[in-house]
């Protein structure tokens, strides 16, 4: 299974929530790897920290590969090479492998060549993994372009795709996140325009909020009642708006809420960031759990 | 108790075929050369006589142990066009050979280098093509192809990445340049309607090829001579590959080649050993021919284009 | 110009052109599960495995279905690096074919004999086309250093070195996006790389031979180094060293792969569906293709049993088909277990 991630901008949570949801899969016994096709900005090597690929890898990273400029691409493991996991691969886990990023590696154009190579290394991939997660950059780009494109040859048609699209729970946001798939050149006609089927494609297709504050939750009781007055309202009409705007809770794959952890800082959270250093919330990895469970689950990608 | 398991599928056999010590091709005419008469291809075969009776003096002179295998062959082009029936051209060509004293051995159609019996010669040729490498080429990327082009070293550098680069011009190289290039690319085929037209070189490369008996199909020679036939069919595409026209001709395939032809030849065969040196040879095939000349006490070149001699002639 | 450099009665020594000659021979291996979900058959196999036109795909079936694709050609013009770290030039051609096993596991195997005793000068390409699968150093090389240079490389090759590997890879990748495979592969799975090296020692040297050294580095990495009497070489050409190390890489796969299931299943040994899940399509499709030494040449036999006596191949497949069918019989007797306790509490 091929996950692609994708939003309108930068600073959604994108990348973030993508590790950790790979990070979440692994731990449930998926072999997954992790792309870092967000060309623009390299980055992946910072959240799931690993030396030596903070800002990308140097010969044989992503875009030498998918250049041409070197017939493998560099795999490093996250088990065996982070300082997140300690020690080791932990019992039950399946493999978790990052493809990073070359560094200073940039844009380039979408030719016959790259969708080639692209697709032969998704096969390869899909050959090894239960569960590869592509993190595409932000907007309407080229790694949205080669994903579709390479999606729509038949070396993968037996192989499930999903695109996943963040978004912060804001009106601007939800606008943008409908723009990006269901606008003139949103995700839905790129997709058919590369040869995918349009009622298909939107089966596809979830939404993932970020940096959410849930009115019910307690960590609002601190606010005044009519500050979570004032939220609930926010909350209800903005769920209207998603509604209309068909990014409403059919189509919602799962909601992450706002971590302090988060905002300092990108990174993994682990089961001892909240349990014994009580710098995360449980919350949030439950929610990176739940999309972890949500994304391999086919009853939830079956009905909409 | 000794076993013994063997599966007819797993085994790879290559067919023999007789050989000339030499095999000589007697000019080239086009179909529309037919039309011009038959004082015309007179006067065409009476200009390679002294050209052959060289040719066969000199390769006798030099193989003083006996009297070598010599025979004469003759291409008909009927790929390009199919303008006169073998009904009409053959009892022509035949006279004119008589009157010009110059015996033709075999004729051949240049139709069958492409495609015979139900056998796509010419693809066969072409999937054994190796390009040429440069210095550097160390198998890490795919050979730089054009589908269709064969080329003796390294294009000039195109597309839009490089112009968008502004470089200057750069040259192509000749991959075995001595100083200076001379470089060539080849059209192999060219394409129309999805159907595959095979040009003149390639075909010629072919013909070559079949005249070493150096071409095999799942091991089996694929153009080997078969008697004239009775009734000389309308159609070109009805009559075998190769005919024997002269019952006591010595064999078809030769260790060598020679071509006697007219210079405006030079281009093309200039093209046909730019595609022969690129390609492969099956080893068993080149190994067997090599040693079964040695037995005669020939030495025969391992390289293909080392066995094809030409002489190019001028209509004084 | 070419024409004059290669008379047309150039003379050749023909002792110099018999495949004995090669004192060492080079690959690589790269072997894979194909990407189907039935065992694919001889008819799908032969297509594609078709890789060249006019010459035949070898197909046979005792003891297992095994089918063998021609080889087709790659030129390069690069350097081998010796095990003292000098780099050789050689020009030449190297050979790449497809094997297909139990209708099942793929391999791509790239390889070349390396002439030492090279030429002066790069050659007509003619020359080298004329021997496929022979590669001429340019200056006279050491062949023992060769081979050692090349089983040394396991990692990364060095840009401007001969990278057999890649072309290994092109292949496999090309056959896997085939249409005439349905793109659903039973179980994930990795592929493994075997470097191989075979060195004919003569006879004045005082080494036993034939002798054959398998190293396993990281979990897809292995070499194989292999010392092949020159006296022998009639009889041990190269095509029986490649059916050799082909049945040594397949074997070796089989057993990393069916190491990695047991993992697997052992991790999720907690929840019964999945680990039935994971059990069925390991023994359904997997079980079946230990069948070592099936094409190997009676001459070369020797080297298998060396291998069957340590580290004992066959040994841990018996140990680890054991474990396997003992969990099968497992889940079977709790599943047993659970309908009794079902019936006794209705």
């Amino acid at each position: 299974m091929i996950i692609f991630s994708v939003s309108h901008k930068g600073g959604t949570g994108r990348s973030v929530t993508s590790t950790n949801l790979a990070y979440r899969a692994a731990l449930r016994g998926y072999n997954t790897c992790y792309l870092d096709f967000d060309f623009g900005s390299p980055t992946i090597g910072t959240i799931f920290d690993v030396e030596n690929t903070i800002d990308g890898v140097i010969g044989n990273g992503l875009h030498d590969f998918l250049g041409g400029r070197s017939a493998d691409v560099q795999r490093v493991s996250v088990w065996a090479e982070s300082k997140v996991s300690g020690s080791g691969q932990p019992p039950g886990a399946g493999s978790l492998t990052l493809l990073p990023g070359s560094r200073g590696g940039g844009e380039f154009s979408v030719d016959k060549a790259t969708v080639d190579r692209c697709t032969e290394l998704f096969v390869k991939l899909d050959e090894e993994f239960d569960l590869i997660l592509v993190d595409l950059s932000a907007g309407r780009s080229f790694a949205v372009e080669l994903a579709l494109q390479c999606t729509a040859r038949p070396a993968l048609r037996m192989v499930p795709a999903r695109w996943l699209v963040f978004h912060r729970w804001t009106r601007q946001h939800v606008r943008a996140a409908h723009d990006l798939v269901y606008g003139e050149r949103g995700l839905l006609n790129s997709a058919v325009s590369t040869g995918h089927d349009d009622a298909v494609m939107r089966t596809l297709i979830r939404f993932v909020r970020t940096a959410y504050i849930d009115p019910h939750s307690p960590s609002t009781d601190h606010l005044s009642p009519t500050q979570q007055n004032w939220l609930f309202e926010m909350d209800r009409d903005l769920e209207a708006l998603s509604a209309r705007l068909k990014l409403g809770r059919s189509v919602r794959l799962g909601s992450v809420s706002l971590d302090a952890v988060l905002q300092w800082r990108e990174q993994l959270i682990t089961d001892r960031d909240v349990k014994t250093l009580g710098i995360a919330h449980e919350e949030t990895v439950r929610a990176y759990e739940d999309l972890a469970q949500a994304v391999t689950d086919p009853a939830v990608w079956e009905s909409i | 108790m000794d076993t013994s398991f063997r599966e007819t599928s797993t085994l790879r056999r290559v067919q023999d075929v007789a050989y000339s010590h030499l095999s000589v091709e007697l000019d080239h005419l086009y179909m529309e050369d037919f039309l011009l008469g038959e004082q015309h291809l007179r006067s065409r075969i009476e200009q390679v006589a002294p050209w052959f009776e060289t040719a066969v003096r000199t390769f006798e002179a030099r193989r003083p142990s006996g009297r070598p295998r010599v025979s004469t062959c003759f291409l008909v082009d009927d790929y390009f066009s199919n303008l006169i029936p073998p009904a009409e051209l053959l009892p022509m060509l035949r006279e004119a050979a008589d009157k010009g004293g110059v015996r033709v051995d075999y004729v051949a159609r240049e139709s069958a280098c492409a495609q015979y019996e139900g056998v796509e010669v010419a693809a066969i040729v072409a999937g054994r093509l190796v390009s040429v490498p440069v210095e550097g080429t160390d198998g890490s990327r795919p050979p730089v192809a054009e589908s269709g082009w064969l080329s003796n070293g390294q294009r000039s550098p195109s597309g839009p990445a490089e112009a968008l680069r502004m470089h200057a011009w750069q040259p192509p190289v000749e991959a075995e340049a001595r100083q200076h290039s001379i470089f060539v690319d080849v059209q192999l085929w060219s394409e129309k309607d999805g159907e595959r037209l095979w040009s003149c070189p390639m075909l010629a490369a072919v013909w070559q090829l079949s005249r070493l008996g150096l071409l095999r199909d799942h091991g089996r020679t694929i153009i080997q001579p078969r008697p004239l036939p009775e009734d000389l069919p309308a159609e070109w595409s009805a009559m075998p590959a190769v005919i024997q026209l002269n019952r006591s001709a010595a064999p078809f395939h030769g260790y060598c080649t020679l071509s006697l032809l007219d210079s405006r030849f030079l281009g093309i065969e200039h093209a046909v050993r730019v595609i022969l040196d690129q390609v492969t040879q099956d080893a068993e095939v080149m190994t067997r021919v090599v040693q079964r000349a040695l037995q005669e006490g020939m030495r025969v070149a391992q390289d293909v284009t080392g066995r094809i001699a030409y002489t190019f002639m001028t209509d004084f | 110009m070419r024409a004059q450099e290669t008379p047309a009665y150039s003379p050749t020594d023909p002792a110099r052109d018999t495949a004995a000659t090669a004192s060492v021979a080079v690959g690589e291996i790269r072997t894979g599960l194909l990407r189907h979900g039935a065992s694919l058959t001889t008819d799908a196999t032969e297509r594609l495995l078709d890789l060249l036109p006019g010459e035949p795909v070898l197909q046979s079936r005792r003891p297992i279905d095994h089918a063998l694709s021609p080889d087709v050609a790659n030129g390069v013009d690069c350097n081998v690096l010796t095990s003292n770290g000098a780099r050789v030039h050689t020009v030449g051609t190297v050979l790449t074919h497809a094997a297909i096993t139990g209708g099942r596991v793929l391999q791509t195997s790239t390889y070349a004999r390396i002439d030492p005793a090279g030429s002066r000068h790069r050659r007509s390409w003619a020359h080298y086309t004329a021997r496929p699968g022979r590669l001429e150093t340019l200056g006279r090389a050491d062949a023992d250093e060769l081979a050692a240079g090349f089983a040394a490389l396991t990692g990364a090759v060095a840009p401007g070195c001969l990278d057999v590997g890649a072309v290994c890879e092109r292949l496999a990748r090309r056959l896997q996006s085939s249409p005439l495979l349905d793109g659903c592969p039973p179980i994930k799975s990795q592929w493994t790389r075997t470097r191989w090296t075979a060195l004919f020692v003569s006879k004045h040297d005082e080494r036993a031979v034939p002798r054959a050294d398998f190293v396993l580095y990281d979990e897809n990495v292995r070499t194989i180094s292999l010392l092949i009497p020159y006296a022998l070489r009639e009889s041990y050409r190269l095509g029986a060293v490649l059916e050799l190390c082909r049945d040594l890489a397949l074997h070796d796969w089989v057993l990393t792969t069916l190491s990695q299931r047991i993992k697997r299943i052992s991790s999720v040994s907690g929840d019964r569906t999945r680990a039935v899940g994971e059990l069925y399509p390991t023994i359904s499709h997997l079980l079946h293709l230990w069948m070592p030494g099936a094409r190997v040449e009676p001459q070369l036999a020797r080297v298998w049993d060396g291998f069957e006596r340590q580290p004992g191949f066959t040994r841990q497949w018996n140990t680890s088909v054991g474990w396997i069918r003992d969990q099968l019989s497992l889940h079977t007797l709790q599943l047993l277990g659970g309908l009794e306790s079902n019936r006794t509490a209705g």
